[in-house]
C-alpha cells in the first residue's frame, strides 16, 4: 500500500514539474526545442541546412560493400564494416532473397537534425564547410541519445569506446562515394526530399 | 611475436568428434606460405597422410582466407578450401576449391585466418561463430533442408541478419561425390566434392558473424593509392578490355550503346561505360548478355559483386515462372552455373530452374553437364530407354522442364540411375561400362572428359599446349583465365595480345589464336608456369581469377599492357613485408612444389609423368566443330600432336628444375625453396 502511495506522489510531482516546465517555455517563447533539457547546447537558433548529402540507389547497388570498407578504412584506419557510417550489410540478406534491391542506409543530414537536438552535451555539431552534422569525439560522452533519436538508424554507436559516429561527408570528399563502382552512391546537393521518410 | 598486418594471427581448429575447439598460430606459416591455399597445403602435408580417404574422419576440411581479405584490395573477398577430394579421378587426391561472396571476409572480420574442421560429428551439427564465440550447434532440424532453407534458418538462429552462412544441400548429405557447398544464392565451393566431405563429417553448415577489423601496415591513404592504380587497369571480368563491337563478341566487357538491364522493377539504361570511368566500373559486366545472347538477358536485374569487388560480375536474375517447381524465383549466376542446361529447344524457365536446382540441392553443374550429354547420347544410340533411366528424354523437345528437374532430383537424392550419376562422371561411366567410350570412343567428342575426372572448360586443342600443361599438372581443372582471357575474352586484336605476351612471357609465340595451335615453344611453358604461380597467389592472397593477374588493360596508350606486379604491391602494402613481384612468385613456387609433393604422396609414386600428367586420347584426335558445348569452344581444330605434347611436358619440368623423366621435384629444387623437410619425407 505504502509503495503505491509513494508512486502516486512521484507521478503527481512529476506532472507538477512538467506543467511548470511547459509554462516556462510558453512564457519564455524563444526556446524552440526543449527536448534535451537540461542540456547546455539547446539549439536556440535554426540549424543551417547541409549543402550536400550522400544518397543511395537500391536499383544499381551491387552489394559489394566497398563503401563500408572504404568508410571504415579511411575514418577508423582499418577495414571494418561493423564500424562504418554507411550501412549496406544490415539489409543485404533481406533483399538478396527477395528482389535484389539492396537498400543502403546513409545519413540524410536532416533539416531538423534530431541527433543534434537529442545530444545533451552538444557533441553533435554542424561543420562549417559542408554544414554536415558531425560528432565531436572530444565532447561525446557516449550517452547514445543520438542513436535513439535518429529516425534512419544511421548513427553507429561503438559499445567498447562508448562513443557515437555518424557520417560527416568526409570534409566534402566522401570515401564511400569514391569507391562505389556503380554510381549507386552519389554525392549530391542537399534537398529537403532526401530527408523525407517516403 | 611481432604484430601481424593483414593476417589475423590465428586459425580456428574445430574437432567435430569431441567438440574441442582450439586456436592455431598463423605466425608459423606466414609469410613463408603467404596465406590461404599456401597454408592449407602445408597443413595437409603436415597433418593428413596419403592413406586417408576423403570420407574418413581423419580427413580435414580446411577453409582459409589470406592477408588481403577484408581490405579494399579489388576482388579480395574470396575464401579458399583444401581437402582430400572424393571427386578427383582416378586417385582421390588433395585438391582445392574457392568461393566468393561475403563469407570469406566475414570469417576474417571474426578474427580468423581460417577454419580447420576435423573429425566427424556423431549427429548433424552446424558451426556458429560470432567473433570469439564459437559453438557447435545441433542441426538435426536442418538436415534434409535445401541450401537456401538451411541458410535462412541458421541466420534466424544467429539472431543477426548480418550473419553470413554456407550450407550443403541434400546432395552433400548423401555424399554425392561432386556435391558443392553453397553460400547465399549462388556462390559455390564446387569442383572437388567439398560438399560431400562436409556431409561425411555430419556438418550441415557454417554461420559466421564478425565485427573485427583488418589492420594494414601502410596508411589508408597509401593503400588507396595502390587500389586506385589497380582499378584503373582493371576493365571488366574475365579479363575483358574492349566491348563489342570493337572487341570480339565474347568479350567480358559488355557495356555498350543501347545496353539495358530490363529484369528489375525499373528498366535501367547502362549504355557506354568509358574504361577510364571508375565510378561506373561494375556496370561493364553483363553475364546474361555474354552467355545467353538474348535468351536470359530479359531477366537480368543487376550486377552483384562479392565483398570488396569493383568488378561485380554476378548476374542477379528473377524469373517468376519457376516458383511452380518449388524453388526461389531469384538467383545469381556467373558463367556456366546458369547455362549448363540450355539446349536450343529449352525454355528460359527450364534453364533457370536447372540453375536454381543445382544451387538449392547443392549439385555441381560442371559434372552434370557431362551427364546430360552422356545420357542423351546413350538414349540416342539405344543404350538406355526412358523407362530404364526413369528420365523423360522426350520432354526435351517440349522445353525440358520435366527432364531437368527429374534429373537433378535423381542425382541429389541418389534415386535409380541418379545413384550412379552421383559417383561423378568417370566413376559412373565405369559402372555403366562406358568409360572406354567416354575417353576415346564415340562419346569422347560429346562428353569432353579431361584429366582428373573433370570436364574440360577450355579445350587444349583450341587453347594450345599452355592450357594442356596447366591442366595436366594441376590436381583439378585449373580453370585459370589468363590465357583464354587474353586471346578470347579480352576482345583485343590478336596482334595486340601478341605484343603483351612478348613483354610478359618473352615471346609472341606464347599465344596462339583460338583453334590454331602452333608447335610448342618454350614461351608457352613459361606462360603455363606463370599461370600455376599466379593461380597459387589468387587462392592465397586471395584475389579473383577473373580479374588477376592484370595482364591487359583497356588503355591503347599503354599498348594494352596491364601490370603483373599489382599483387605484390598490394601484398607489401597490407602486410608490411616488402616483397617485389619476383619474391612473391618465389613464395608461390614454393607452394606449387609443395602441392606437387602432396600429389606424389597421394599417388604413392614419384612418377607422375605417365599417370597424373595425362591427357585423354580424345585430345589428340580432331575436334569436330559440332562439339561446341561450351560457348567458347571452338572452331574445327586439329588434335594435339602427341610427340609435341611430350616435348612440352619435358620442357615444363626442365624449366621448373624437376626430374624430366618422372615429373617430380628434385631435392635441389626443394632445398632451394626452403622445403628440405619435404624432400626428406619424400626420400628424394
Amino acid at each position: 500500500m505504502g509503495k503505491r502511495m509513494k508512486k502516486d506522489i512521484t507521478r503527481r510531482d512529476f506532472l507538477k514539474t512538467g506543467v511548470i516546465g511547459v509554462g516556462a517555455i510558453t512564457m519564455g517563447g524563444s526556446v524552440v526545442f526543449p527536448v534535451c533539457w537540461p542540456g547546455k547546447a539547446v539549439a536556440q537558433t535554426a540549424i543551417p541546412n547541409a549543402t550536400m548529402v550522400v544518397v543511395h540507389n537500391p536499383a544499381l547497388c551491387a552489394a559489394c560493400r566497398r563503401c563500408e570498407a572504404a568508410c571504415s578504412t579511411m575514418r577508423e584506419g582499418a577495414a571494418q564494416p561493423s564500424r562504418s557510417r554507411i550501412f549496406i550489410d544490415r539489409r543485404y540478406q533481406e533483399a538478396l532473397w527477395a528482389d535484389g534491391q539492396f537498400i543502403g542506409q546513409t545519413c540524410r543530414q536532416c533539416e531538423d537534425a534530431p541527433c543534434l537536438r537529442a545530444c545533451p552535451v552538444g557533441a553533435i555539431k554542424v561543420d562549417e564547410k559542408t554544414k554536415a552534422r558531425y560528432v565531436d569525439l572530444k565532447k561525446c560522452e557516449g550517452l547514445g541519445n543520438c542513436e535513439r533519436a535518429c529516425p534512419f538508424q544511421v548513427i553507429n554507436y561503438f559499445e567498447d569506446e562508448r562513443k557515437a559516429r555518424k557520417c560527416d561527408l568526409c570534409d566534402g570528399e566522401p570515401a564511400c562515394v569514391k569507391q562505389c563502382p556503380t554510381t549507386a552512391l552519389r554525392y549530391v546537393k542537399w534537398d529537403p526530399r532526401h530527408d523525407d521518410l517516403s | 611475436m611481432a604484430e601481424l598486418y593483414g593476417w589475423a594471427g590465428k586459425i580456428l581448429r574445430i574437432n567435430l568428434t569431441d567438440g574441442k575447439i582450439e586456436k592455431v598460430d598463423t605466425g608459423k606459416y606466414v609469410p613463408k606460405y603467404i596465406g590461404g591455399l599456401g597454408i592449407g597445403l602445408r597443413i595437409m602435408w603436415d597433418e593428413v597422410s596419403g592413406d586417408v580417404k576423403p570420407f574418413d574422419p581423419e580427413n580435414k576440411l580446411i577453409f582459409l582466407v589470406g592477408p588481403l581479405t577484408g581490405t579494399l584490395s579489388p576482388s579480395s573477398g574470396r575464401l579458399t578450401a583444401v581437402t582430400k577430394s572424393p571427386h578427383t579421378w582416378p586417385i582421390e587426391h588433395t585438391t582445392r576449391g574457392n568461393i566468393g561472396g561475403h563469407i570469406g571476409a566475414e570469417i576474417r572480420f571474426a578474427g580468423y585466418d581460417g577454419l580447420i574442421i576435423e573429425g566427424k560429428a556423431p549427429k548433424p551439427v552446424y558451426i556458429a561463430i560470432r567473433d570469439d564465440k564459437v559453438a557447435i550447434r545441433d542441426a538435426i532440424h536442418l538436415w534434409g533442408l535445401n541450401t537456401y532453407e538451411a541458410q535462412r534458418q541458421m541466420i534466424k538462429e544467429m539472431r543477426d541478419y548480418r550473419t553470413k552462412t554456407m550450407a550443403i544441400g541434400p546432395a552433400g548429405e548423401r555424399l554425392v561425390r561432386t556435391a558443392v557447398i553453397i553460400h547465399d544464392l549462388k556462390d559455390a565451393l564446387g569442383q572437388g566434392g567439398f560438399g560431400a566431405v562436409m556431409g561425411s563429417k555430419n556438418l550441415k553448415g557454417i554461420a559466421v558473424r564478425g565485427t573485427g577489423k583488418v589492420k594494414t601496415a601502410c596508411s589508408p591513404k597509401e593503400l588507396l593509392e595502390i587500389v586506385e592504380y589497380a582499378k584503373s587497369l582493371i576493365a571488366a571480368p574475365i579479363h575483358g578490355i574492349l566491348p563489342p563491337p570493337v572487341g570480339t563478341a565474347s568479350s567480358g566487357y559488355r557495356a555498350r550503346d543501347g545496353l539495358q538491364w530490363v529484369g528489375g522493377p525499373k528498366k535501367i539504361t547502362i549504355g557506354k561505360v568509358d574504361p577510364k570511368d571508375l565510378s561506373r566500373m561494375a556496370l561493364r559486366a553483363h553475364e546474361a548478355d555474354r552467355r545467353f545472347a538474348g535468351k536470359m538477358a530479359p531477366f537480368h536485374v543487376k550486377n552483384t559483386g562479392c565483398y570488396s569487388c569493383p568488378v561485380a560480375c554476378k548476374s542477379y536474375m528473377t524469373v517468376p515462372g519457376v516458383s511452380r517447381f518449388g524453388i526461389p524465383t531469384s538467383g545469381e549466376f556467373v558463367c556456366l552455373s546458369a547455362t549448363w542446361y540450355s539446349p536450343p529447344d529449352s525454355t528460359h524457365e527450364a534453364t533457370f530452374a536447372a540453375k536454381q536446382l543445382i544451387d538449392t540441392l547443392g549439385l555441381n553443374p560442371w559434372d552434370l553437364v557431362m551427364w546430360v550429354f552422356l545420357l542423351r547420347w546413350m538414349h540416342q544410340t539405344g543404350k538406355i530407354t526412358e523407362k530404364e533411366a526413369g528420365i523423360p528424354f522426350s520432354d526435351e523437345k517440349r522445353g525440358g522442364e520435366r527432364f531437368i528437374t527429374t534429373l537433378c532430383q535423381k542425382v541429389a537424392y541418389r534415386e535409380g540411375i541418379g545413384d550412379i550419376m552421383a559417383e561423378g562422371l568417370p566413376r559412373g561411366a565405369m559402372k555403366l561400362g562406358l568409360l572406354n567410350e567416354v575417353l576415346r570412343g564415340d562419346a569422347a567428342s560429346i562428353v569432353m572428359l579431361c584429366s582428373h575426372g573433370m570436364w574440360d572448360h577450355y579445350d587444349p586443342r583450341s587453347y594450345s599446349q599452355v592450357l594442356g600443361l596447366t591442366w595436366v599438372m594441376d590436381n583439378r581443372d585449373p580453370n585459370r583465365h589468363e590465357y583464354p582471357g587474353m586471346i578470347l575474352f579480352s576482345g583485343a586484336k590478336f596482334e595486340d595480345v601478341q605484343q603483351v605476351a612478348k613483354v610478359i612471357y618473352g615471346s609472341e609465340k606464347a599465344v596462339d589464336p583460338v583453334g590454331k595451335v602452333s608447335p610448342y615453344h618454350p614461351a608457352k611453358g613459361r606462360f603455363a608456369i606463370s599461370i600455376d604461380h599466379r593461380g597459387i597467389l589468387k587462392d592465397s592472397l586471395p584475389v579473383c581469377d577473373w580479374v588477376f593477374p592484370v595482364v591487359m588493360s583497356p588503355h591503347p596508350e599503354r599498348k594494352y599492357m596491364g601490370d603483373t606486379s599489382i599483387e605484390s604491391k598490394l601484398f607489401s602494402a597490407v602486410t608490411g613485408i616488402k616483397w617485389d613481384e619476383k619474391e612473391l612468385d618465389t613464395a608461390a613456387e614454393r607452394c606449387w612444389n609443395l602441392h606437387r609433393a602432396i600429389t606424389i604422396r597421394d599417388w604413392k609414386t614419384p612418377n607422375l609423368r605417365e599417370g597424373h600428367d595425362w591427357l585423354p586420347d580424345a585430345y589428340f584426335a580432331v575436334a569436330e566443330p559440332t562439339v561446341a558445348v561450351s560457348t567458347v569452344v571452338t572452331a574445327a581444330a586439329r588434335g594435339l600432336d602427341r610427340e609435341d605434347f611430350e616435348t612440352a611436358k619435358t620442357d615444363y619440368y626442365k624449366q621448373r628444375g624437376w626430374n624430366e623423366r618422372t615429373g617430380a621435384p628434385t631435392r635441389k629444387k626443394l632445398e632451394e625453396l626452403d622445403l628440405k623437410d619435404v624432400a626428406d619425407k619424400l626420400k628424394l
